[in-house]
């Protein structure tokens, strides 16, 4: 069952365009909402008049922060209690802090009548100066949360008058006495860019109320329990009394792990007691939502002649907009998840922080500090390299981490798991790394190279996850799986099935799994931080073994056996491998006739550590040394998430990973008009790379066997997305000689480089 | 928002409509942004500008409503110098899209982004108006909007030598800068396109190799900035690219 390219289970279904997505989901008669944005940056709300609004025919109501509690700020992520984000809104505000935060909403029969609505409401506002610049927001006087504002569950490093989110330090060592001692330092300052999430499904909501005073949310989202948890607390209504179900979601990559419109719905369902839905526009879900965190990243890099890493010195500052969502627990993962890929020499230090400013939040996207620090890290690597004339595929190995080494930052302080040498040899052999090292020319404008990059990630949160999952089995011999994990489109709902019908030992047709549902499954974080297969998985092998112990203990009491029998496909075989009875008739005989209890068993599953997969990332390209354009031949990833659950599922997983930061290093940018206003706000002018953009891209797995989790699995979702930046980049120094520092590298960028270059006088390196 | 809809007989009706305030032209509508304006009456012109492709006499002629996925489908329109126009939509979106927009619309939009207006340009076009006549498409560009109703646009049979070469980054990307050039008796018609401000057509003599020619060209435009890419950037890319599309031209030769 397991290792097996099993197909999703709901992957037909969506492929003929069944309804199985929020929007599918909408009674009829639902109340449609609009959102009215702000216009300015940073400004308090004086008055909001929708009395002309209201008189539209068709309009129910008009929301605004006079209709939610303002009694202590929460924040919008949906992130397992106590969760580490700063604590610095409501679901309405007061005062608003980018343009196109919501200021009022406009609840009507049609959306055409709530955007008609919402363009009769007239605000007063009353304007702020704002901060744009993340590098001198902190600190530059201009506060944009006063200290009441803010709340935090512990000590997260935030510091609201000097507009910082949270900070984050970790140091190991003497790390001036280590650079000191060191052959070679390299220092660089790397900057990379927000990025939009761009699901194929925006963001949508729909909330309705029940018979029994109740309210059921429909919604797009990644944690079923703590958007139930958090928006009851926005709208200060006992948490029971909030039921959220998330149906099939169309792509979410961490965007949709903070909730912008689950408390609207909710709070329109309750203010007209009808069902209400709000879908976001292609454009609304680029600049109302968030985006993935810019950064700038300095890297002091200290290491012996020979390449040996030394000391290691990371400062990273991080863009967390308008709102405190993610930006704490960005910068654990851009220290914890990332730096532990090569050993400790001497020293390692992480010193991070997030400010505040007047653009739109950032938040959770695949990844999650993962990339900003690995860019620049790698950066580091590959220029160390450059510097010393060394192959940088060998200085890697020199210097990556491996299994049962120790590491000061790493959760659970040692790798359990890890064959990164053998990863990158492999993807040597696959890019032909021997042949193309470093570069060569193609003809007179054109020169081949080959980079690589390596990266880790975690499996879940170590010490904080926590989860259940329950398996009950049928009165005709089947099982059902009750999970609150979210399968955000990524097949994780499959993968479970896999894991309860490997623990069970039985066929997968045998399985059903009923999920993301407050009402009806077990308490699970959700889907964020790489954590369905490993720490959900866990639960649900945990709950299928002990379920398996329980009907072969149950088998032998009703069969009167000695010993216990055991469970073979569909058939009990007694130790001598005679049929004792079928699943079929011990299932009924449980259910109709013994009077015994049904068998239904809660395995729970605590993450202790957060053991990370890897990936190796080898690229080869050209560039145009007229143009500075990029074109990709190939693309080869080695990846090692444990065991391979899914091959298939695996798979399609790495290669949307690549295809994601080959855009986030060659074509997105998140860009926005001097008066703090993105503009960036539509495929047209914010390009994703297409099928057509890939190359060829080939992945392999070499799996390590990770003991903690389930059948030796690890993570695989976020590690899947790191490498392409890092070996384009590290291509790019191969071919031109010049080193990119800042993301998406573009052929501007890499034209006006060489331009530099020929007006020195260097010559190219081929 | 729309009062009413008005699908008037002959062309001349509709341009009579056309004439009267707040009366605006529906061609197919793809890329019509009828909120924008205050319109209250939309006068139907699609049945008017429908038609096949035909020839008459050395040039072919596109009715408006001509589809630019027919660009790429007629046999007729893929060949040689021809074959242009069919690379010059092909990576616009996908065909889906291509099988609603029209080359009326593109003329008409006046599209600054537009490969199609470079290539069309460097071709020699020529729009056919209602009551303007028959002009040059660079005279059409250069001149005012006037309420006239863009029939059809004609290019050559057989345009001879020519080239197109779009930079971009991305397969289906809008190109940072294109060009394309063909060769006629009076020297290289040159268009540059896919940078601010409306695709431009040089007539530029002589016989130089291409890299001096295309560095003598290069200097004929104006290069401004906008999101996709500095006017410095596409000045320093300029020469390149008109050089990969004479390149193209001079293997006709």
């Amino acid at each position: 069952m397991i290792q097996t390219a099993v197909k999703k289970r709901d992957g037909m279904a969506a492929c003929l365009g069944k309804p199985l997505y929020v929007a599918d989901l909408i009674p009829e008669g639902t109340l449609y909402l609009k959102i009215l944005g702000s216009p300015h940056p940073f400004a308090d709300i004086v008055s909001i008049d929708a009395s002309e609004a209201l008189a539209m025919d068709g309009v129910f109501c008009v929301l605004t922060h006079e209709d939610v509690p303002h009694d202590h700020p929460i924040t919008l992520a949906a992130e397992a209690y106590p969760e580490g984000s700063t604590h610095d809104r409501a679901i309405l505000e007061r005062t608003v802090r980018y343009v196109g935060e919501p200021v009022a909403v406009a609840v009507a029969r049609t959306e055409a009548i709530a955007a008609e609505a919402v363009r009769h409401i007239r605000v007063e506002y009353r304007l702020r100066p704002a901060n744009f610049d993340f590098e001198q927001a902190i600190d530059n006087g201009n506060p944009m949360y006063g200290p009441e504002e803010v709340f935090t569950h512990f000590d997260n490093g935030s510091a609201p008058e000097r507009n910082i989110i949270a900070a984050k330090e970790r140091s190991y060592g003497e790390m001036d006495a280590a650079l000191a001692a060191s052959d070679v330092v390299i220092e660089g300052r790397f900057y990379t860019q927000a990025q939009a999430h761009v699901q194929a499904e925006t963001h949508r909501a729909c909330c309705v109320p029940d018979h029994m005073g109740g309210y059921t949310i429909y919604s797009s989202c990644q944690s079923v329990f703590n958007t139930q948890r958090i928006i009851a607390e926005g709208l200060g209504i006992p948490t029971h009394r909030l039921r959220v179900i998330k149906p099939k979601v169309g792509g979410a990559f961490g965007g949709k792990n903070t909730m912008f419109l689950e408390g609207l719905v909710a709070a329109a369902a309750i203010k007209t007691g009808r069902p209400c839905a709000l879908i976001l526009t292609r454009r609304e879900c680029f600049t109302i939502t968030n985006t993935r965190h810019a950064s700038r990243v300095d890297v002091r890099l200290g290491a012996a002649a020979d390449g040996r890493i030394n000391a290691l010195d990371v400062s990273m500052l991080i863009n967390g907009g308008a709102h405190g969502e993610h930006s704490f627990d960005v910068l654990c993962v851009g220290c914890g998840n990332s730096l532990p890929i090569y050993r400790a020499g001497q020293a390692v230090r992480f010193r991070g922080q997030a400010a505040y400013t007047n653009l739109v939040p950032a938040g959770a996207y695949r990844g999650f500090g993962g990339p900003q620090v690995a860019f620049a890290l790698e950066g580091a690597v590959s220029e160390l390299a450059y510097r010393l004339h060394l192959d940088p595929s060998e200085v890697r190995l020199r210097n990556v981490i491996r299994e049962g080494d120790a590491h000061p930052f790493v959760s659970g302080g040692r790798i359990n798991s890890c064959i990164l040498e053998r990863m990158i040899r492999r993807g040597r052999e696959m890019i032909g790394w021997a042949e193309e090292f470093p570069c060569h020319r193609v003809d007179g404008h054109t020169i081949q190279a080959v980079g690589m990059g390596i990266a880790m990630h975690g499996s879940g949160i170590g010490g904080l996850d926590s989860v259940n999952a329950t398996i009950s089995i049928n009165y005709d011999g089947s099982f059902t799986v009750y999970s609150g994990a979210c399968d955000l489109g990524t097949g994780a709902d499959t993968i479970l099935t896999q894991i309860a019908a490997q623990a069970l030992n039985v066929d997968l047709d045998r399985i059903r799994i009923v999920v993301s549902d407050t009402a009806l499954t077990p308490y699970d974080k959700g889907a964020y931080a790489s954590s369905t297969t490993y720490v959900t998985g866990n639960a649900v092998k945990t709950a299928g073994e002990q379920l398996l112990e329980r009907l072969e203990t149950t088998a032998q009491a009703l069969c009167g056996l000695e010993a216990r029998p055991r469970l073979v496909g569909s058939r009990l075989l007694d130790t001598g491998g005679r049929e004792v009875a079928s699943l079929v008739d011990l299932a009924r005989r449980v259910a109709d006739v013994t009077g015994t209890e049904q068998l239904t068993v809660t395995g729970a599953f605590k993450c202790a550590v957060s053991p990370p997969p890897y990936v190796a990332g080898f690229v080869k390209l050209q560039v145009d040394t007229q143009t500075g354009v990029v074109r990709l031949l190939h693309y080869a990833a080695v990846a090692d998430c444990g065991t391979v659950i899914n091959p298939a599922l695996a798979r399609v997983q790495v290669e949307g990973g690549c295809a994601q930061c080959i855009g986030y290093a060659l074509y997105e940018n998140v860009l926005y008009t001097p008066a703090g206003r993105m503009c960036s706000d539509s495929l047209a002018s914010y390009h994703i790379p297409n099928t057509q953009d890939m190359p060829p891209i080939d992945v392999e797995f070499l799996s390590s066997y990770e003991s903690t989790g389930p059948y030796g699995a690890k993570s695989i979702g976020e590690v899947a997305f790191h490498t392409p930046a890092l070996a384009i980049r590290e291509a790019l120094l191969h071919a031109t000689g010049c080193s990119f520092r800042r993301l998406p590298i573009t052929p501007e960028d890499i034209l006006l480089a060489l331009e530099a270059k020929r007006k020195a006088g260097e010559a190219l390196p081929c | 928002m729309l009062d009413r809809y008005e699908r008037p007989d002959s062309l001349e009706e509709a341009w009579a409509l056309l004439q009267q305030p707040h009366h605006v032209a529906l061609a197919g509508g793809t890329l019509s942004q009828l909120g924008a304006q205050e319109h209250r009456v939309g006068v139907e012109l699609r049945h008017l500008l429908s038609g096949p492709v035909c020839r008459e006499g050395e040039r072919y002629v596109l009715p408006a409503m001509t589809t630019l996925r027919t660009l790429e489908t007629d046999p007729r329109l893929c060949q040689g110098g021809l074959s242009l126009l069919s690379r010059a939509v092909c990576r616009l979106q996908g065909p889906a899209f291509r099988n609603i927009a029209t080359v009326g619309g593109a003329i008409c939009s006046r599209f600054a982004k537009s490969e199609l207006n470079t290539v069309l340009l460097a071709l020699g076009a020529q729009v056919r108006l209602f009551a303007g006549g028959e002009l040059p498409l660079e005279e059409f560009f250069s001149s005012p909007r006037r309420r006239d109703i863009l029939c059809a646009v004609t290019v050559p049979v057989r345009p001879g030598p020519a080239g197109f070469y779009a930079l971009r980054r991305g397969d289906t990307e809008q190109p940072l800068l294109c060009a394309a050039v063909r060769r006629d008796t009076a020297g290289w018609r040159a268009a540059v396109g896919a940078r601010p401000g409306l695709a431009r057509m040089r007539v530029i003599p002589g016989h130089l190799p291409p890299e001096q020619l295309a560095e003598q060209m290069a200097g004929k435009w104006d290069y401004g900035s906008d999101q996709r890419a500095s006017g410095e950037y596409r000045r320093l890319v300029a020469p390149a690219v008109l050089c990969r599309a004479l390149e193209e031209a001079m293997t006709c030769l």
